[in-house]
């Protein structure tokens, strides 16, 4: 039986992987994660892809765009999901060329303005649909916003 | 009976986390045999071991929850992935938030989010402030396996499938 098209998922490891992970929790299909760091055991993603991790520098994003490409068109994905951080960069500009529709979430992290990743996608138009997880944030830039990856409430804390 | 384990954890950036490394360090508990430490640094250098436990720089996200579950207290970096699985486990934390100012992070995010957390057994340290004297008793008292409660915000995630695979 022909496997429906997976999502792939870029986000850095730490809390943009854990938002990630709460974001695509209903996603019933492949999701193939893209990562610097693999740290994960469980079963929430197929397959995991480990890149170079920078922030500023310009050859590894170079890099990262040739490794985002080939990633593209060798999984042929229904969509492209991110969190963040910087690595998804690359990814966003790849998925624009390879026409992948590419829905970026801002890390609730940033709670008075978009992250830097955030500014640059935002900016260049690098997406198809832009959400953010703070209302303010997401007045004064133009995303969406329909609340946060996860619950920060008090969960029956004493 | 087990010896509560205290959980330090400075998340898996490159930046180091001297400060805290310092202030845990300094604590008589960090040389008293009646706790157990396992202190998760990343990239910042840790030479002295506590009087019991471990010190490991990097370790896989399944065996950092195991260790969430089992631990009396956390201290750690403010990172989105530790408070998630904080409030998960509904642990007592002390949250040290990384900032720019000390080089141990390249802006003060962790600074915006830690002014978000509203939870009574939630502490955070701010830059100012200084590092709260460890109190054995109360280490002991939360001395219990916790089970983890589902904090996903689903109404975002159905969301997100939609425009994923609508």
């Amino acid at each position: 039986m022909k496997r429906k098209p997976s999502i792939v998922v870029v986000a850095s490891s730490g809390g943009h992987l854990t938002q990630a992970m709460c974001a695509t929790s209903l996603v019933k299909r492949d999701l193939v994660l893209v990562s610097n760091k693999n740290m994960l055991d469980g079963s929430h993603f197929t397959r995991v892809y480990t890149i170079r991790d920078t922030q500023y520098n310009v050859l590894i994003h170079a890099v990262n765009f040739f490794v985002a490409l080939k990633i593209l068109l060798k999984e042929r994905p229904r969509a492209m999901f991110s969190t963040g951080g910087p690595i998804c960069l690359p990814f966003a500009l790849a998925a624009k060329i390879t026409r992948t529709r590419f829905v970026f979430l801002d890390t609730m992290s940033r709670v008075t303005e978009l992250s830097n990743s955030g500014k640059i996608i935002k900016k260049y138009g690098l997406y198809d649909s832009f959400l953010c997880q703070w209302e303010a944030v997401a007045n004064d830039s133009g995303a969406e916003y329909h609340g946060q990856a996860f619950d920060l409430g008090d969960h029956g804390h004493q | 009976m087990v010896k509560p384990l205290i959980l330090v954890t400075m998340g898996t950036n490159d930046y180091p986390f001297t400060r805290l490394y310092n202030a845990i360090k300094n604590d008589s508990l960090y040389t008293d045999n009646r706790c157990e430490w396992f202190i998760q640094t990343g990239s910042c250098e840790a030479p002295v071991a506590p009087a019991c436990g471990v010190i490991e720089k990097i370790i896989p996200r399944a065996d950092m929850e195991d260790l969430i579950r089992r631990s009396a207290l956390v201290i750690s970096h403010c990172g989105i992935g530790t408070l998630n699985l904080m409030l998960k486990y509904r642990k007592r934390v002390i949250f040290v938030p990384r900032v720019a100012a000390h080089d141990e992070f390249s802006d003060d995010h962790q600074l915006q989010i830690a002014r978000e957390i509203k939870n009574q057994r939630m502490k955070v340290v701010f830059p100012d402030d200084q590092f709260p004297l460890l109190d054995y008793e109360q280490i002991k008292e939360d001395n219990k396996l916790s089970d983890p409660v589902d904090i996903t915000n689903y109404d975002l995630a159905e969301i997100i499938n939609q425009k994923l695979t609508g």
